[in-house]
């Protein structure tokens, strides 16, 4: 099948590479116009790079810097604004003779989507000839660092639709991975994207609630990681995404949030619950900065802290609304000297911060700590689950680990000789 | 007898009084030209003083006066950093604290200009810090409430800039809540102290000698609060208190961290600081982009003053208007009224800045004087107070002079048009009573004609000021206006406005009975008859079993 992949997204580039695998022939345009918001680096995921040589070499994947694509099925998985999606569907629109299928992989504030599809259908029907345009909502669920095998195998296939012609299209395209998909859920479009909007916020929601347990946890002596096994083991709750730390980020996660709220907000009249899930992430995201803050009594001018992870998560390259940023800035604007190891990350980072003179860059997670008066660790990158501590504790000025992934058990970590501050447990300050 | 009430110029004014007594101000407008003649404008300000009971040659007497009096050699003085400020033997240099920063202003042969930017360079730093929520209170978390504790010069001010230009708040300072205590009794303070978090709480302590009482007795319970929450006293001086004044070592001694110490000079009178550090609350919610917009239409109203011919210069003219209405009708009582909410507190401001400054009664050589000088002085929101007080003003025994003040536009791209009409009710309502004051009943056919409870007496004369809009830049203006009309009328008057040691005594007196009152025994010991029953009444009080 001819398919056109529009956008510059992981979302993109991960379709189009996939779409092109399965034999189709994929046509990914990443023209960099106005509305395009984030470049993507390929690079940042694994395997998708050879994936991508791979389909341009067999001739199924071309890549192209124009906005005009191929065929009747077009995937559009830019960053876009309702404004910036209507520019970009224009093209497609404007060369349309046969019966058009756009299948839209973003996420757009709630009822969006609908909007569109009937300010489509007026065009056409003051059309004279011409085929019809099909709109519908394709909200993936892949999370970076995994998305390949998330769009092979996905948990929920999720089709946002009520028209035969399109719904019959999806499933042609899509046969491959809906076969290995353990849900498969065809719904109108609105039910499709308050499913994205809901599942990401609940996720959210259940974080933003760990930290708060953590915070009493820490207040009143308890550690936190006890009380999130017990919960876990109680299958109402489950396991999945129980874990305190200094806060989410990246750039679905937040962004999509915001957009949620603000939904919320408009068509409830109140400031929901989500608010304050934002609210205590928005918190959560400096609570290692407080923790070092008081340590030093808000003295840290001079002082040297090693950074261990950017990356939003582990896995990824993308620093893309990290909380490394609110930290890296709160130690800055007190004259804290920073060096900062990731794995990935390190090229990232100095793209959004070229000319920091507090900002240094580690090679390793070792040379980062070299001289300094504390370490903070951001991102649970697995390297970081057993570095060698007594090593640690001889390379640094004064011994102070704050975990904000709460990878260390308190008590080794004190038999190390560090002073020794999780999210939830470890000393308290 | 007085030097000013000798001078041929104050005879002859004296004898135009006796005939503007005579006349009532429905009266002189026989000359369609009055309006023009007896309107001005500079820059966003137009000033209209046609509804003054000032003649043609009324007003040449006064512009003659004030060359006798030098008033033109004064402002030079002034703004040149002479010791204005006789009694303390010192300048007043409000003008140099907005002065563009290649001017030069000596004081004792030093240029203080660089010194007054690098305060303006600290304090941008200072609301930089603030405003991208990176100053951390003791718990790491960001400051969202500032409480200015100051009062008179270090609180009026402020206070009224922040609540006239509210609208103006850049996007980055909408999450900080700033607070003002100023009263000794401690209201404002405890009310306050029960809505903040201390964690998130910073205290600016604003006092030119850092001694006055009001303020730390304010500051010590503040800081008694913030130890509440955690003992680690040095933790809380250094980031929850920034001191400003012109005493360094107080500051330190009091325990304020040199960083957070903004400094400013003894050339600058407390009533006239609101350009210096103590206006760091200003800055704080219009950002320094507002403030320093706020100090360019002051320095635009300065070179105005100082470049503009008398008879054309605006502060001059209001000031001259104040001295014939004040002095030479004897009219006692001065009404502010502005026509915009968010004027609220300007005629607070301008009650400390005129009876201040002008409430005195001995000429610069020391001797008494034997004319009327600065009257007593008050206002409100016109509009509200149009349901309050202007049934004296119309039809009371008093006479009153006014200025009615009012912005031109409002509301401009503002999505109600609902509010573009109650503004332009608003200045109808203006018009409509400055129109009244001076017409009395001739404003309608056959006034005369309504029982005497409907009758108007009319006569009372007034000013109208009408700025472009308001703004950072006009409200500077409008403010330094005043500022300098304060001195013109000081000129004429030979008195020195710079100075207040009318409000010594009481301090010194209040000192002493405190200290009665806590010494135990027999407070009333000593004291007059009345005080002492007073004292006895409180002593009693306090025994008494609860």
């Amino acid at each position: 099948m001819k398919v056109s992949v529009y956008g510059n997204t992981h979302y993109a580039w991960v379709a189009a590479a996939k779409l092109a695998e399965k034999g189709n022939h994929v046509l990914l345009c990443v023209s960099e116009h106005e509305h395009v918001t984030t470049g993507f680096d390929a690079g940042r995921e694994w395997m998708l790079p050879e994936l991508l040589s791979e389909q341009q070499q067999a001739g199924r994947l071309a890549i192209q810097k124009t906005s005009s694509g191929h065929g009747q099925v077009h995937l559009l998985a830019d960053d876009y604004t309702p404004a910036s999606l209507r520019k970009a569907i224009q093209p497609v629109l404007d060369g349309q003779e046969a019966d058009t299928f756009v299948l839209v992989l973003t996420q757009l504030p709630v009822g969006e989507l609908k909007k569109l599809q009937h300010e489509i259908d007026v065009l056409a029907s003051a059309k004279e000839s011409g085929g019809s345009v099909y709109l519908a909502a394709l909200p993936l669920f892949i999370r970076e660092g995994s998305a390949l095998a998330d769009f092979e195998k996905p948990q929920l296939f999720l089709l946002g639709s009520e028209d035969r012609p399109v719904i019959d299209c999806v499933k042609d395209l899509m046969r491959p991975f809906m076969r290995q998909a353990a849900e498969v859920m065809v719904v109108p479009v609105a039910a499709a994207e308050l499913i994205k909007f809901g599942i990401n916020a609940m996720l959210a929601t259940r974080i933003s609630f760990m930290n708060e347990m953590a915070a009493l946890s820490e207040k009143i002596g308890v550690d936190i990681e006890l009380v999130r096994q017990g919960m876990g083991a109680d299958p109402r709750v489950g396991r999945d995404y129980l874990q305190a730390g200094c806060g989410f980020g990246g750039p679905s996660f937040a962004g999509d949030l915001l957009s949620f709220a603000r939904t919320i907000k408009e068509e409830l009249d109140t400031a929901g619950l989500i608010d304050a899930v934002l609210a205590i992430n928005e918190s959560q995201c400096e609570i290692l900065f407080r923790k070092i803050w008081r340590f030093f009594r808000g003295d840290l001018a001079g002082k040297s802290v090693a950074v261990w992870g950017a990356a939003f998560k582990p896995g990824t390259s993308s620093v893309n609304n990290s909380v490394v940023h609110p930290l890296l800035l709160a130690l800055w604007a007190q004259g804290c000297r920073t060096r900062v190891y990731d794995p990935l990350a390190l090229d990232a980072l100095k793209k959004v911060y070229p000319a920091e003179p507090l900002l240094e860059f580690a090679d390793s997670a070792m040379d980062a700590a070299k001289g300094s008066d504390a370490i903070a660790l951001v991102t649970a990158w697995d390297e970081f689950w057993s570095p060698d501590f007594e090593a640690l504790v001889a390379t640094m000025v004064s011994p102070v680990f704050f975990d904000g992934r709460n990878l260390y058990e308190p008590e080794q970590m004190l038999a190390y000789g560090f002073r020794y501050f999780g999210i939830g447990r470890g000393e308290s300050i | 007898m007085s030097q000013r009430s000798v001078l041929p110029e104050w005879l002859s004014l004296q004898q135009c009084a006796l005939k503007a007594r005579a006349r009532h101000l429905r009266d002189m407008w026989q000359s369609p030209q009055r309006a023009a003649d007896f309107s001005r404008q500079a820059g966003p300000l137009f000033m209209d003083f046609s509804k003054q009971r000032l003649a043609d040659e009324d007003r040449d007497g006064l512009l003659a006066l004030a060359r006798a009096c030098g008033l033109e050699r004064a402002i030079d003085d002034l703004m040149a950093g002479a010791a204005v400020n006789n009694t303390e033997e010192r300048a007043a240099l409000h003008t140099a604290l907005r002065a563009d920063v290649h001017e030069q202003v000596q004081v004792d042969g030093r240029n203080v200009v660089p010194g007054v930017h690098a305060s303006l360079e600290r304090m941008g730093s200072m609301v930089a810090r603030i405003h991208s929520r990176q100053w951390r209170g003791y718990s790491g978390k960001p400051i969202r409430d500032v409480v200015n504790i100051g009062v008179g010069g270090s609180d009026l001010g402020p206070f009224m800039v922040c609540n006239a230009l509210g609208e103006f708040t850049p996007p980055e300072a909408r999450e900080l809540k700033l607070h003002f205590v100023s009263s000794i009794d401690g209201t404002q303070i405890a009310d306050l102290l029960g809505m903040l978090k201390p964690e998130t709480t910073l205290f600016i302590i604003s006092s030119k000698s850092f001694t006055t009482v009001d303020t730390l007795s304010n500051a010590r319970t503040a800081l008694q609060w913030m130890l509440e929450e955690t003992g680690d006293q040095e933790m809380m001086l250094n980031h929850h208190f920034i001191g400003v004044s012109t005493r360094a070592d107080r500051m330190t001694a009091w325990g304020i961290p040199p960083a957070n110490q903004i400094e400013f000079w003894e050339w600058v009178g407390g009533r006239f600081s609101l350009w210096s550090g103590i206006g760091l609350p200003v800055a704080l919610q219009l950002g320094m982009k507002g403030f320093r917009e706020m100090l360019a239409g002051a320095r635009f109203m300065d070179r105005h003053f100082r470049e503009t011919p008398l008879a054309d210069n605006l502060p001059v003219l209001l000031g001259l208007i104040g001295v014939w209405n004040a002095t030479f009708l004897d009219i006692r009582a001065h009404a502010v009224l502005p026509y915009d909410g968010r004027l609220k507190f300007f005629p607070a401001y301008l009650t400390q800045l005129e009876m201040e400054s002008n409430g005195k009664s001995v000429s610069r050589a020391g001797e008494a004087l034997d004319y009327s000088t600065c009257p007593v002085l008050w206002g409100d929101v016109g509009p509200n107070a149009q349901h309050a007080f202007y049934q004296l003003l119309h039809q009371g025994t008093q006479a009153v002079s006014s200025d009615f003040i009012a912005p031109l536009a409002r509301y401009n791209g503002h999505q109600s048009s609902d509010l573009q009409v109650q503004h332009q009710l608003a200045l109808a309502n203006c018009l409509a009573q400055s129109r009244v004051l001076m017409l009395g009943d001739a404003s309608v056919e056959n006034g005369d004609m309504a029982p005497e409870f409907r009758r108007y007496r009319g006569n009372q004369p007034s000013t109208t000021l009408l700025l472009d809009e308001l703004s950072p830049y006009t409200l500077g203006a409008l403010v330094a206006l005043y500022e300098h009309k304060v001195f013109v009328m000081s000129v004429i008057w030979d008195v020195n406005p710079f100075d207040q040691w009318g409000v010594e005594l009481g301090k010194q007196i209040a000192d002493a009975t405190f200290l009665a009152m806590k010494s135990g025994g027999h407070p009333a010991a000593g004291f007059d008859a009345s005080t002492a029953a007073l004292l006895a009444r409180i002593d009693a009080a306090g025994r008494e079993p609860s």
